[in-house]
């Protein structure tokens, strides 16, 4: 097997979990300020809910990369996949961040 | 010896490669540029240089932290609102930025040179302004804008009269 | 608070700080016109490492101490949005940091193996992106940490 191919898989797959475990966060976080009953679940199952958010993001990363790994990649597919990871966690980011500023701010 | 003492001295140390370091790589550049071309062993030097300045700046920043930390603990954090404590987080802030900038060639060097020299003299001289107090910080940005441009100008002097032509300005 | 819970806080920081060294000098070795791909390797794998330790140190002397002793001192101080945007903010997303570089860790494998300018190029923008959002939630870290009085 080509070296250089398993890992353009490799980063194809992490590209994937990453951009999986940005959505999830996002996801969990907005979604568990909004509806008490999702952190609530959280903090049940895992004892605090930031614990939750730790533990389900690293699992779909993992599961995702799992998933992903075999696929055959190529540098277009890796490099697509790395451009939409990037973006993914931008956009992620910014959204929480906004979220609690203007739940911070009483408007949401 | 305590925590703080330990941290002042590597903020200092700090302090000394990164001051003396950027200071050195304009020193270097102009020596380097006199005959317009920069030898192999010149890029040596400069390689050199730029790898003491940014272990002058690793030193820098993991000591800052050390002092926030021994403050967190010692709960005396009021400092963390500071204004000028900011202005100088900031500047640390473009101090890395600006590297990126000119290691991409997306910021013309003498700029590029202009800002990293100003911005590492910026912050020791506030960093000494920060064991006081400063009446008025919002000049501080103001001071430190104009200080780039005037570095900016004197470097294309020196430059012009010290070197052989070798890069836009 | 305990020497247990003051460690885990010095090392959440310090281990914090270390892996921004490691991606920042990721990153600068990525955008030369000859990356030492190697170094990038490496330096973007002890990243991810240290971001995990930072993760981990972190998590003890939040679930254990932040929300008890230190949450409800800074809401009902003089800057209460230090946890409700700050904290808020940095707790998660600094979730989003650590596969970001594991992605440019495996990227520089790859780039290593064969050299590619558009993947240089993503891979690049990726560790400058690990690099903005760890940097922006050390940044709020100081504000947290300043809203305790």
């Amino acid at each position: 097997m080509d070296s250089s191919e398993k890992y353009l898989r490799f980063a194809r797959a992490a590209a994937l979990g990453s951009i999986a475990a940005s959505i999830v966060v996002a996801v969990l976080t907005i979604g568990g300020e909004e509806w008490t009953p999702l952190k609530d679940a959280l903090k049940n199952a895992f004892t605090h809910h930031w614990l939750g958010k730790s533990v389900v993001s690293a699992a779909v990363f993992g599961v995702m990369f799992l998933l992903t790994a075999w696929k055959p990649s190529d540098v277009q597919k890796t490099t697509r996949a790395l451009w939409y990871a990037i973006g993914a966690a931008a956009l992620s980011a910014a959204a929480m961040t906004l979220y609690f500023t203007l739940h911070a701010l009483g408007l949401v | 010896m305590d925590w703080y003492t330990t941290l002042v001295i590597m903020h200092i140390v700090g302090t000394v490669l990164g001051v003396g370091g950027a200071t050195f790589v304009e020193v270097h550049l102009v020596r380097a540029l006199r005959d317009g071309v920069m030898s192999p062993e010149e890029s040596a030097i400069m390689q050199t240089t730029y790898t003491v300045l940014r272990v002058g700046f690793f030193l820098l920043v993991l000591s800052g932290f050390g002092f926030l930390i021994l403050s967190r603990l010692s709960e005396y954090t009021v400092w963390f609102y500071s204004i000028t404590f900011w202005i100088k987080l900031s500047i640390v802030g473009v101090i890395a930025v600006n590297a990126i900038l000119i290691q991409l060639r997306w910021i013309p060097i003498l700029w590029g040179s202009a800002i990293a020299l100003v911005s590492w003299y910026a912050a020791l001289i506030i960093g000494v302004l920060l064991r006081g107090s400063v009446d008025q910080p919002l000049w501080i940005p103001v001071i430190y804008v104009a200080a780039i441009i005037i570095v900016y100008f004197v470097m294309r002097e020196v430059h012009s009269r010290y070197t052989k032509p070798h890069f836009p300005h | 608070m305990t020497t247990l819970l003051a460690s885990a806080l010095i090392l959440h920081v310090v281990l914090g700080l270390i892996g921004l060294a490691c991606i920042h000098f990721a990153l600068m070795q990525l955008i030369r016109r000859e990356p030492p791909y190697g170094f990038v390797s490496k330096a973007s794998f002890l990243s991810a490492a240290f971001f995990l330790l930072s993760w981990a140190t972190g998590a003890y002397y939040y679930v254990v101490y932040y929300g008890t002793a230190v949450k409800p001192r800074i809401l009902a101080g003089a800057y209460p949005w230090a946890h409700q945007v700050m904290m808020e903010s940095k707790e998660h997303v600094f979730l989003l940091v650590p596969f970001l570089v594991v992605a440019v860790w495996l990227a520089s494998r790859a780039l290593q193996n064969a050299s590619d300018p558009r993947l240089k190029v993503a891979a690049s923008f990726a560790a400058a992106t690990a690099l903005a959002l760890g940097t922006l939630v050390a940044a709020a870290g100081i504000l947290v940490s300043g809203g305790v009085r």
